[in-house]
């Protein structure tokens, strides 16, 4: 089954709309989406025929088309609408956005509509409406939002195929994988996996034979196959050959390919033999479409009189079912009958032994093949497990496999507790070797939704060797990362994890401040630098038992490093890097710097000399904004201008809620209200002012006494003239008289038409230092014909907090929108680079740098 | 809750000193075995045991420079017997490529986990692939093999111009074989003389 999958972000502005060839279906009116989104309502998908435009609208569409919006009426109900008509407006069944990502996805079939919620398509139906009168020629999905943006994740478009197997349909689903890493296994699932499709009339495992005919033409077949799906002759239980000399070999091949593919074809004057051949083994599905499809040839032979010796089409009714978007695997598979076979061990072909317990069963090669293909091939590639029919396993837990066995045989895991158990764990890791993804991900999930602050660490030991589990990884490191307090603190345990994890871990606090959703966590207290240094020191140790800095520096002072942190001391350097040494009170800070003498990272600390400031601690306050495109009203001039979401937005400036400075005195071309207007300014220029005997053009922003920000993207817009800024650094300060780069220009030939949009990330260190002050300041002439030292640009907008990378793909990133430059695409400019930027803007102060009038805080401290 | 953590405690192998060398002694011993066709001795749970442990303890790296290493000792053999095997040159060619497909296939049964979680996540080829740019570096790319190549090639078909019967199906094993290493082109360019007759005459045996 082939997979169009497109994993990466989108995120859709309000009143907006993506569309693309990737999200297509294969097939006219049939095709399958699932997506992850996160919204805070209106969750919107169009289904029609032709792309849409980016500000398509679903209301004002003359086309025929299906819009499907989760969490219409303010998060509150499921609405459907054909052609713009509303014919589903129900209160919504838990279809609801949330902000955090929630996956969902919805099918169409011939006019079927499913929605489902998860990861998997087919599973946790929510809601299925028919049209009686289907679009069946919808082909593209636009995903849409209404007036709060939306953002898309892991879409995937799939197709839904006709001839899914029914019965191990689900298993067909290959490629369609959890995160990344799973999905670059793709070749090899494809090659590998095989379907009951594959065991049709194949000698493998055979062991049942049709003499079929006269001629006693042979035909292999499963008898557990035919068990589960009827029942097998009394007279054959024990047998291995079945005559059937009356029997023409078209009839049996149908009534194979049925059983075993769940569709069939037969010319329809051999319907009656394949009805008697049913009922001979009781298939019970295949006798029903037999008497369904005679009674309807009779109806029609009464006109015509003969057989037309056309050929007629057999399917299973559950084959139809997943072809619309049913469950394949719960229909009408005899679950029950199937897990008889592995507790009565009939029929079976291999006894499988577990080195130092004994026998665990009797089961059967075609079943365990089926799901994995380790053991496909131990059963055939002819090495010794080939050709015996004993296996014996070594290093596996007997209870984790009897576990694996019953899951290969009902697809369910037979486990009540909700608890974390080992088991789990050893059941994940034998769903890994084993190759048995479903089974993988099942056991991911139920690991993910009881990890707690005691069995995190574990989890993420064990986890981070397995290369299939990143999701399940990520998950922990996280859940490690927000109670990093709690974890580093209560056992030792995270001693073992390895270099790669504990720096990931490390990284994720430092943007812990910027993440995670101050809101919905407001238990989370931010991570106190101190207990960031006594992990580091412990972790490096590989400690025992669990000890503050001042206990290991005493023990420092009489030892030797190296042989304190071992092979670890060399990693120490870098991972005090993660410190984030200014936001430790001074008076620690002190103390701190007097310590450690010993160890050359001694430089790392700030030296104060004599000044005295006070560094306090206080709890922080976000607010979460998202960079979308540039001029939008996500960034923190917008937000001031709402006196930080209050009210309606006025111009800040004139609110007083923000300082815009000039370096030239104020005036109708220089008017720092402009500047953060949000309409275009046709001339609006900084001129020249002479500081230290130096020309400077700047334009400065003061966000108040109350607030600072840590700037991680920003956004300017050149106004209606043709001088280009060529040279300039954007600067951030504490005090507005001394500068720090956050981000230097070169030569930066982004801007090139009057009216652009331009936006550049900050990276580095100094994206994590929250300022007061910040300014745009020319360092060298525009470009142009006539080069001048203004400094031209009609506005400005700031983006804070950050994500892993601290700020994206480092690039520019232009966005011509205004004044007739339509760039193609710009939408997919954010989606393909990551750079899903968060803002975090500080109500009150972020990690309150709270300090004296004379504090003058070292802030080069982290730029090395 | 303590004493939740400790039973979570992981039954995982202890890693040795030499625990890798000896994993892969077991695990290069078994593709040697397969390539001397004594797998039907072999088991296979044993070595994919083996194989998966190792990489599960990343030593995916050196498992796959092994098998990079054993399975060019067993070319240099192959390279050696096919070389020295004049008379028959392209039937011993044919059997020997049939000989390395089938045990490159085993080898990847045993290796698969490497080749589902190491090899992606680390962005190396394919053990499929790896098989056939070895086979194709190794022997067909070997100066003397390469001429013995060409020569028997156009011999056979000037043969069958000249009316004999030749075996058709080792011809179209042969270059069944060039085309999937991907040299078809690159042999035929080495041949001068009658080109397009040449071609001719494959497109007709490739059919």
């Amino acid at each position: 089954m082939e997979l169009v999958e497109k994993k990466k972000f989108l995120t859709v502005g309000q009143f907006e709309c993506a569309w693309g060839e990737e999200f297509r279906f294969k097939e006219a009116g049939r095709g399958c989406i699932s997506f992850e989104a996160s919204a805070q309502n209106d969750v919107t998908l169009v289904f029609r025929e032709q792309i849409g435009s980016r500000h398509y609208h679903y209301k004002m569409d003359n086309h025929h088309n299906y819009t499907i919006i989760l969490g219409s009426h303010r998060n509150r109900r499921l609405k459907i609408e054909v052609d713009g008509k509303t014919v589903v407006d129900v209160a919504s069944i838990g279809l609801c956005c949330s902000s955090s990502f929630q996956s969902y996805w919805i099918s169409i079939y011939d006019g079927l509509i499913s929605i489902g919620k998860g990861l998997y398509p087919f599973q946790n139906l929510v809601f299925q409406w028919l049209d009686e009168n289907p679009r069946c020629q919808v082909q593209y999905v636009g995903l849409c939002s209404w007036d709060k943006h939306v953002s898309y994740r892991n879409i995937n478009v799939l197709p839904l195929e006709q001839n899914n197997n029914s019965l191990w349909g689900k298993f067909d689903y290959k490629g369609l994988e959890e995160r990344t890493s799973d999905r670059e296994g793709g070749d090899y699932r494809s090659e590998n996996i095989l379907t009951l499709r594959d065991f049709c009339e194949n000698w493998e495992f055979s062991d049942l034979v049709f003499e079929v005919g006269y001629d006693g033409k042979a035909v292999p077949a499963h008898k557990l196959v035919l068990g589960v799906f009827g029942e097998i002759p009394c007279n054959l239980v024990e047998g291995r050959v079945f005559k059937l000399p009356l029997v023409s070999y078209a009839v049996v091949r149908a009534f194979l390919e049925f059983i075993y593919t769940g569709r069939t074809q037969i010319v329809d004057e051999e319907v009656d033999a394949l009805l008697k051949l049913a009922k001979q083994f009781k298939v019970s599905s295949l006798i029903k479409q037999c008497q369904k499809l005679i009674t309807r040839l009779e109806k029609n032979r009464k006109e015509v009189f003969t057989y037309s010796g056309a050929n007629v089409e057999i399917m299973n009714d559950a084959t139809r079912l997943s072809q619309s978007g049913g469950f394949p695997f719960e229909t009408h598979l005899n679950l029950e009958k199937l897990k008889c076979f592995l507790s009565t061990g009939e029929a079976s072909d291999v006894n499988i032994y577990i080195a130092g317990y004994g026998l665990v069963a009797r089961a059967h090669k075609l079943i365990l093949s089926l799901r994995s293909p380790p053991f496909a091939k131990m059963f055939t590639n002819g090495m010794m497990e080939s050709s015996s029919s004993d296996i014996s396993l070594q290093d596996v837990s007997p209870e984790a496999f009897s576990l694996l066995l019953k899951f290969m045989y009902c697809g369910e895991l037979e486990m009540k507790e909700t608890e974390m158990s080992p088991l789990l764990l050893d059941l994940l890791l034998l769903s890994d070797q084993f190759g048995i993804t479903m089974l993988q991900r099942e056991c991911s999930k139920r690991i993910s939704e009881c990890l707690s602050e005691d069995t995190v660490c574990p989890v993420l030991e064990v986890v981070s060797w397995v290369p299939s589990c990143k999701s399940l990884e990520e998950a922990c490191k996280r859940h490690f990362a927000m109670h990093f307090d709690y974890c580093t603190t209560a056992s030792s345990d995270f001693v073992s994890l390895d270099e790669a994890t504990f720096k990931e871990i490390l990284q994720a606090i430092r943007n812990f401040l910027l993440i995670f959703l101050w809101q919905q966590h407001p238990e989370m207290t931010v991570t106190c630098e101190e207990k960031v240094i006594n992990a580091i020191l412990v972790w490096c140790m590989q400690a025992n038992e669990i000890c503050g800095w001042a206990q290991i520096d005493d023990v420092l002072r009489s030892s030797d490093p190296a042989q304190l942190f071992g092979e670890r001391i060399s990693l120490l350097d870098a991972l005090l890097h993660f410190v984030r040494f200014p936001l430790m009170h001074s008076s620690l800070l002190n103390k701190v710097r007097s310590s450690f003498y010993v160890l050359n990272f001694i430089y790392l600390l700030p030296i104060h000399g004599t000044k005295n400031e006070r560094y306090q601690h206080r709890r922080s306050c976000y607010k979460e904004l998202q960079y979308i495109c540039d001029g939008d009203n996500n960034g923190v001039m917008y937000y001031a201008g709402t006196s930080f979401g209050e009210h309606q937005w006025v111009n800040p400036v004139l609110a007083k809620k923000i300082m815009v400075t000039a370096s030239s005195p104020a005036s109708r071309y220089t008017d720092p209200k402009a500047l953060v207007s949000r309409t275009y300014q046709a001339t609006c220029f900084a001129g020249p002012r002479m500081e230290d005997g130096r020309n400077c053009s700047w334009w400065m922003i003061d966000l108040g006494q109350d607030h600072q920000l840590m700037c991680n993207y920003y956004t300017v817009r050149q106004d209606g003239s043709m001088t280009f800024m060529r040279y300039w650094a954007f600067q951030g300060s504490m005090d507005g008289e001394n500068w720090m780069n956050l981000r230097v220009h070169e030569n930066d030939q982004t801007i090139c038409w009057p009216g652009q949009f331009a936006s550049w990330p900050i990276s580095g260190p100094s994206a994590l230092l929250p300022f007061r002050f910040f300014r745009v300041i020319l360092t060298a002439p525009t470009a142009g014909d006539n080069s001048s030292l203004d400094l031209s640009m009609c506005f400005i907008e700031l983006v804070g907090g950050g994500g892993g990378g601290g700020g994206g793909s480092g690039g520019p990133h232009i966005h011509g929108r205004a004044g007739g430059h339509k760039a193609s695409g710009t939408f997919f400019g954010h989606y393909s680079g990551r750079i899903l930027v968060l803002a975090a803007l500080s109500l009150s102060p972020m990690f309150g740098v709270d300090r004296n009038d004379d504090g003058d805080v070292d802030w080069d401290l982290l730029d090395h | 809750m303590s004493n939740q953590r400790k039973i979570l405690k992981l039954s995982r192998i202890e890693v040795e000193p030499n625990y890798a060398d000896r994993t892969w002694q077991i695990i290069e011993h078994g593709i040697n075995q397969i390539f001397n066709h004594n797998d039907r001795e072999l088991s296979m749970e044993e070595l994919y045991r083996a194989a998966y442990n190792m990489v599960l303890h990343r030593f995916g790296e050196m498992q796959y420079n092994g098998l990079v290493v054993t399975v060019t000792r067993h070319l240099e053999e192959m390279r050696k017997s096919i070389e020295s095997a004049e008379g028959s040159f392209l039937d011993e060619l044919n059997r020997k490529w049939t000989d390395y497909t089938e045990s490159m296939q085993k080898i990847r049964d045993i290796l698969m986990y490497m080749d589902r979680s190491y090899v992606p996540t680390h962005h190396k080829t394919p053990i499929k692939e790896v098989g056939l740019n070895l086979w194709r570096d190794h022997i067909i790319h070997s100066a003397k093999i390469q001429t013995l190549l060409v020569d028997s090639l156009l011999e056979e078909i000037h043969r069958e111009r000249m009316g004999e019967v030749i075996n058709h199906g080792l011809m179209r094993n042969v270059i069944k074989m060039l085309t999937e290493l991907g040299v078809y082109q690159e042999v035929l360019e080495s041949i001068n003389a009658f080109e397009d007759v040449i071609i001719n005459s494959f497109k007709y045996l490739a059919l």
